[in-house]
């Protein structure tokens, strides 16, 4: 990689970097993990910049941090990670309405699976149509259905009193 | 349309996001990542490969090699001749005999040596390696012979007189008190 790439390359990263982090943080929903996600795909992507630098490299670099989030081996060391980590903050109870609902639905993403989080936060931080998030992810729509659809049924069965809540607001 | 848990989920992860780190000098970690990835994988693949080589080559040397013709079993009937008897290396002089006495083979040169130059031919079977005919000169047939042949007393006498050697002249006592046995044996005949 000559000068004028590795210029280039600084400027994409320092320019692009925060929101990438804001979606790394979302999915792994840890910032050492979110650190960790991002520079994995950063590595990942740096091989092919020259290649990148004229087409989309952002959208490549998503795409990365998609599936590496994804990913079997990824999932088999997040799961040693988690079983030396402690347990979660659990949200207690708040005076103020709704914070205390924010905050156990908080907890409630961080309980969700690699796979299902990553298909809520593609549809409903980032956007994304099923088809986007489908060919984000490199699977099929319905798949990508079915994790939304047990997703939701999963934040409603660890939020049972949300709909309750959110009348009551 | 979207339900109000699609909208608490929205407005979850948008309070979440703006709780994102900001870390610094991410492209160096990253870069140094990248590389230490690059060195692995061809760490990988070379050490891949020559498993591959190590595995493959007793394989294929196996397969060309497989040409040519196993050894051939032995056959059912003899096709050359019978194993030659031990007898066959004659051709020893029964002075290397006198050198060998040391191995164990020396009592048929015993015998013979004592019963004359002429009867030379007779210790030249016991010279074979085989072990197996000394017992064909225990029963001296031609010794007896060859003892009245004459020098029975002539030829004790210069073995006494001329001990060249320990080994050699050890046995010749020995050599001269069978024929003492056998004088009064055949000392009759020769005296009728």
């Amino acid at each position: 990689m000559d000068e004028d790439d590795r210029a280039r390359l600084a400027e994409f990263v320092a320019g692009r970097a925060p929101a990438l982090m804001r979606v790394a943080y979302l999915l792994t929903g840890d910032r050492h993990a979110a650190e960790d996600l991002f520079q994995s795909a950063l590595a990942k992507t740096i091989p092919r910049w020259r290649d990148l630098r004229h087409t989309d490299p952002e959208g490549y670099l998503r795409t990365v941090m998609y599936r590496e989030q994804v990913s079997w081996w990824r999932r088999l060391r997040r799961y040693r990670e988690t079983l030396l980590t402690g347990v979660d903050d659990r949200a207690g109870p708040d005076l103020f309405g709704g914070t205390d609902v924010r905050l156990a639905m908080r907890a409630a993403l961080r309980a969700l699976p690699a796979a299902q989080r990553t298909v809520v936060v593609l549809r409903y931080y980032e956007d994304l149509t099923e088809t986007q998030v489908a060919a984000a992810l490199g699977c099929s729509v319905g798949t990508v259905r079915s994790r939304t659809h047990r997703a939701v049924a999963r934040l409603r069965q660890l939020l049972p009193d949300i709909e309750l809540l959110e009348v009551r607001r | 349309m979207t339900t109000p848990i699609e909208n608490l989920i929205r407005a979850t992860l948008s309070d979440l996001a703006e709780e994102a780190p900001t870390v610094h000098d991410q492209l160096n970690r990253a870069e140094r990542r990248a590389r230490s990835r690059r060195r692995v994988t061809i760490t990988m693949s070379a050490a891949g490969v020559l498993a591959a080589m190590l595995i493959a080559t007793p394989l294929a040397l196996a397969a060309s090699g497989g040409g040519d013709a196993p050894p051939a079993a032995p056959a059912s009937t003899p096709s050359g001749p019978p194993a030659a008897p031990a007898p066959a290396a004659v051709t020893e002089p029964p002075v290397d005999q006198g050198v060998r006495t040391g191995r164990g083979a020396p009592a048929p040169a015993r015998t013979t040596i004592p019963a004359s130059p002429a009867s030379t031919a007779v210790p030249a079977s016991p010279a074979t390696s085989t072990p197996a005919p000394p017992a064909i000169p225990a029963s001296p047939a031609p010794a007896t012979t060859a003892v009245p042949a004459t020098p029975v007393p002539a030829s004790p006498a210069p073995r006494v007189a001329g001990p060249r050697t320990g080994p050699v002249t050890a046995p010749v006592p020995a050599r001269s008190a069978p024929p003492v046995d056998r004088g009064p044996a055949t000392g009759p005949v020769p005296a009728r």
